[in-house]
């Protein structure tokens, strides 16, 4: 009878000791098991794992020998369904129509060197936009070869239109130069 | 007007052309840049800067690997580590669960690693090691 008793003693003190601290490993190995894969970077890309940095000058930019593009995505994520490339400007304000034909260019450069991306994010410090790629690189080439010919025709010596903005001139680094400017 | 012959465009200058073609033509001419721009593009590379160290971080706290402490970001070695990890642990069930439990636990490792050189030194120590242990196997394999 003492033996009993003294073996349910032993038996409550060693669950009330043990318990909570299997219950706190059980809750663990839950949340675990459980993880949502929710987003754990600033730009809110669930199951996302930072693949590359452009960290400046030492970063060698991508290129795509076949539309003879190159560029440097400012980041670049990895998630289970390929690579996210990220834009970044630094300014306030909404994402251009400029900013985003830079970051396909710079997405179409980074699938040249094989990496699968099929999505960017061009972010300001108060905006930030997704854009889908398409999966051919000729239809995303498509997408922005109206201004990669006019930049072509630029390089070459030709001329390029003028677009005046009282905003865009005002941030231009040629504006005391040039002569259409409204700033 | 300056002219080359290469075809190669950038994409800065793909963003440029779609921004005002003008102002790309008045670079390649060798316009002289404004020095309220020069001071716009040093604030720009500072506030890049920041947003790489937010990014670094955030993936540092949360999913960190110890590779990318100890080895760099970008660095090939880390690279190496990722491949076997996507082509040997994430095809299997436990190789996930590994991975999960390696997740949770890592950021605690390289907050250690962060202070204490030593710890950094045996976990470079330790990664180099499995690194030729992995290596082996794949020749292996082949």
């Amino acid at each position: 009878m003492l033996e009993i008793s003294i073996f349910t003693r032993e038996l409550v003190l060693t669950i009330a000791i043990l318990g909570p601290i299997l219950f706190w490993v059980f809750l663990k190995i839950r949340r675990i098991l459980l993880d949502d894969g929710q987003a754990d970077n600033p730009l809110g890309i669930p199951n996302a794992e930072l693949f590359y940095i452009d960290e400046g000058k030492q970063t060698k930019p991508f290129f795509n020998r076949q539309f003879e593009v190159l560029g440097k995505p400012d980041a670049m994520y990895k998630t289970p369904t390929g690579m996210v490339a990220v834009e970044y400007k630094s300014r306030k304000g909404s994402v251009k129509d400029s900013d985003i034909s830079q970051a396909l260019c710079a997405a179409l450069a980074a699938r040249g060197e094989g990496h699968k991306v099929y999505q960017v994010i061009v972010k300001t410090q108060t905006d930030q936009l997704e854009v889908d790629l398409p999966r051919s690189d000729k239809e995303l080439y498509d997408r922005i070869q109206q201004d990669v010919a006019v930049a072509r025709s630029i390089k070459h010596g030709g001329s390029g239109s003028a677009n005046p903005h009282p905003a865009k001139c005002g941030s231009c680094a040629h504006k005391m130069d040039c002569t259409f400017s409204v700033a | 007007m300056a002219k080359t012959q290469s075809n190669w465009i950038s994409a800065s200058e793909v963003g440029r052309a779609k921004f005002c073609a003008h102002a790309l033509e008045l670079k390649y001419s060798g316009a002289a840049v404004s020095a309220s721009a020069e001071k716009a593009r040093a604030r720009g590379d500072a506030a890049h800067e920041q947003f790489n160290t937010q990014m670094r971080n955030a993936e540092r706290d949360s999913r960190c690997f110890i590779a990318s402490q100890v080895y760099g970001l970008n660095d090939p070695r880390t690279d190496s580590l990722r491949v076997w990890r996507d082509t040997v642990l994430m095809p299997t069930a436990a190789g996930r669960l590994f991975v999960k439990i390696y997740y949770a636990s890592s950021p605690y490792l390289v907050h250690v690693c962060r202070r204490l050189s030593v710890v950094d030194s045996a976990m470079r120590f330790l990664l180099d090691g499995f690194r030729r242990v992995i290596n082996v196997a794949d020749q292996k394999e082949l």
